[in-house]
């Protein structure tokens, strides 16, 4: 009974077997669509995409085990001349075995910079104490990229965060790039008459979205501009 | 020598309590709003390459009173960021060395820009531990302290030392034409 289940197993497992042996890489591989994956890395946006196991797998294929030596005997042909019947043997026929290179992977990296700008103000020239001066930054509220990496399209989209440090031991945080008068989004008013160092920090960070699933990518981007700002007193004089 | 920073002392020595050193550092700190501040902020800026120069010799030989002009100058904003930008590869070791000690010799109140200027150095040399904790001394002398917040900013979002020393870089021209011209 037993050795009939097994019969009638033989080519089940001669199936499996097929399968397991045809079936593309992929399919032991971590990443059977696609891996991607965005992060930051020296100041820059870095996008990577990878497909398959990861790394390029080699396998050999089963060695097929030479049968048991076989000997043919041929009955000697009937001749004029009798001749000694000749016992022929045949070397045994043995499947070298294939190395069979599955590389089914797929990776590329992208690089992308980020906007950056110099720090803009207004009066240009010699502000005056106690008097706005107006700030701004000429770089998009919102940066998007799509990229199309070994045939995934991936979008990143990065939004700014400024720090202003106006050089006085002031100080702002603020998500806006601040514009030009009338404009007046972004000011500081300096009470004492000097030239200020202005340090803008920009950090960009945000998501991207793979697939329709939108992750955070990780690490963020700073970016710094330096300004000078001169600012001078603005004497009150009374006149008639 | 990684290992060496890591087990380097920053915490402040006697001659930080000293009354008659704290009355000196205290003689050149800069009032805020005086007519001759530039004047201040030039001979501050001066101190602090002639400071280095002095430190190259003679190492913490340096003398008391330009050690305590120094430190009483840098309580000027532009002064700090003059000292911030002083530095290059090739004096990177020597003002390593003259902050350190500065940052020890500070008296209360006086630690918070010594303390980010040292910080920056251990920073821009990746010695992160050693420039969080330099900050942490600032924050004790001076909690609001502008540059240290923004610093913790900047170290704690990583970014590359390399883009700090640009910024830096960038930064001292503009500093020195404003103290300067």
């Amino acid at each position: 009974m037993g050795a009939l289940i097994v019969a009638r197993m033989k080519p089940l497992i001669a199936l499996i077997l097929i399968a397991v042996f045809t079936t593309p890489a992929s399919a032991f591989a971590d990443c059977s669509d696609a891996c991607v994956d965005v992060y930051t890395k020296d100041n820059q946006i870095i996008i990577e995409a990878h497909k398959g196991s990861g790394s390029t797998t080699t396998r050999k294929a089963p060695v097929v085990q030479p049968s048991p030596t076989a000997t043919l005997w041929f009955p000697p042909k009937p001749s004029p001349t009798p001749r000694p019947y000749v016992k022929r043997s045949y070397k045994p026929r043995s499947a070298k075995a294939k190395s069979v290179t599955q590389s089914a992977n797929l990776s590329d990296r992208l690089t992308k910079l980020v906007p950056s700008a110099g720090i803009a103000f207004q009066p240009e020239f010699e502000a005056l104490t106690n008097v706005p001066v107006i700030f701004w930054i000429d770089v998009p509220q919102f940066f998007q990229s799509r990229v199309n990496i070994i045939g995934e399209i991936v979008d990143v989209a990065l939004r700014p965060g400024f720090i202003w440090s106006f050089g006085d031991h002031s100080m702002w945080a603020t998500t806006h790039t601040g514009a030009p008068y009338p404009n007046q989004t972004i000011t500081h008013t300096y009470s004492k008459p000097g030239t200020y160092a202005v340090l803008l920090l920009t950090t960009w960070n945000g998501s991207f979205t793979h697939n329709g699933a939108v992750r955070a990518v990780t690490g963020e981007i700073v970016n710094s501009s330096v300004a000078t700002v001169t600012v001078v007193s603005a004497p009150t004089r009374f006149t008639k | 020598m990684r290992t060496e920073k890591e087990a380097l002392s920053i915490t402040s020595t006697a001659q930080a309590t000293d009354a008659k050193f704290i009355a000196l550092v205290s003689s050149f700190a800069v009032i805020e709003g005086s007519p001759d501040i530039n004047d201040r902020q030039q001979e501050g800026a001066t101190a602090v390459i002639d400071l280095a120069g002095e430190f190259e010799k003679f190492a913490d030989s340096a003398s008391p009173e330009n050690i305590a002009k120094v430190l009483g100058r840098l309580s000027d904003i532009q002064v700090r960021d003059f000292a911030l930008g002083s530095h290059n590869a090739a004096s990177f070791e020597n003002y390593w060395g003259m902050w350190r000690y500065l940052l020890q010799v500070a008296p209360v109140g006086y630690v918070a820009p010594v303390a980010c200027l040292f910080a920056s150095l251990a920073y821009e040399c990746g010695d992160i531990p050693l420039a969080y904790r330099a900050l942490d001394r600032a924050t004790l002398d001076q909690p609001a302290y502008s540059l240290t917040i923004l610093l913790r900013r900047v170290f704690g979002s990583g970014w590359p030392a390399a883009a700090f020393a640009a910024m830096r870089t960038e930064l001292h021209p503009k500093v020195s034409s404003g103290i300067f011209d």
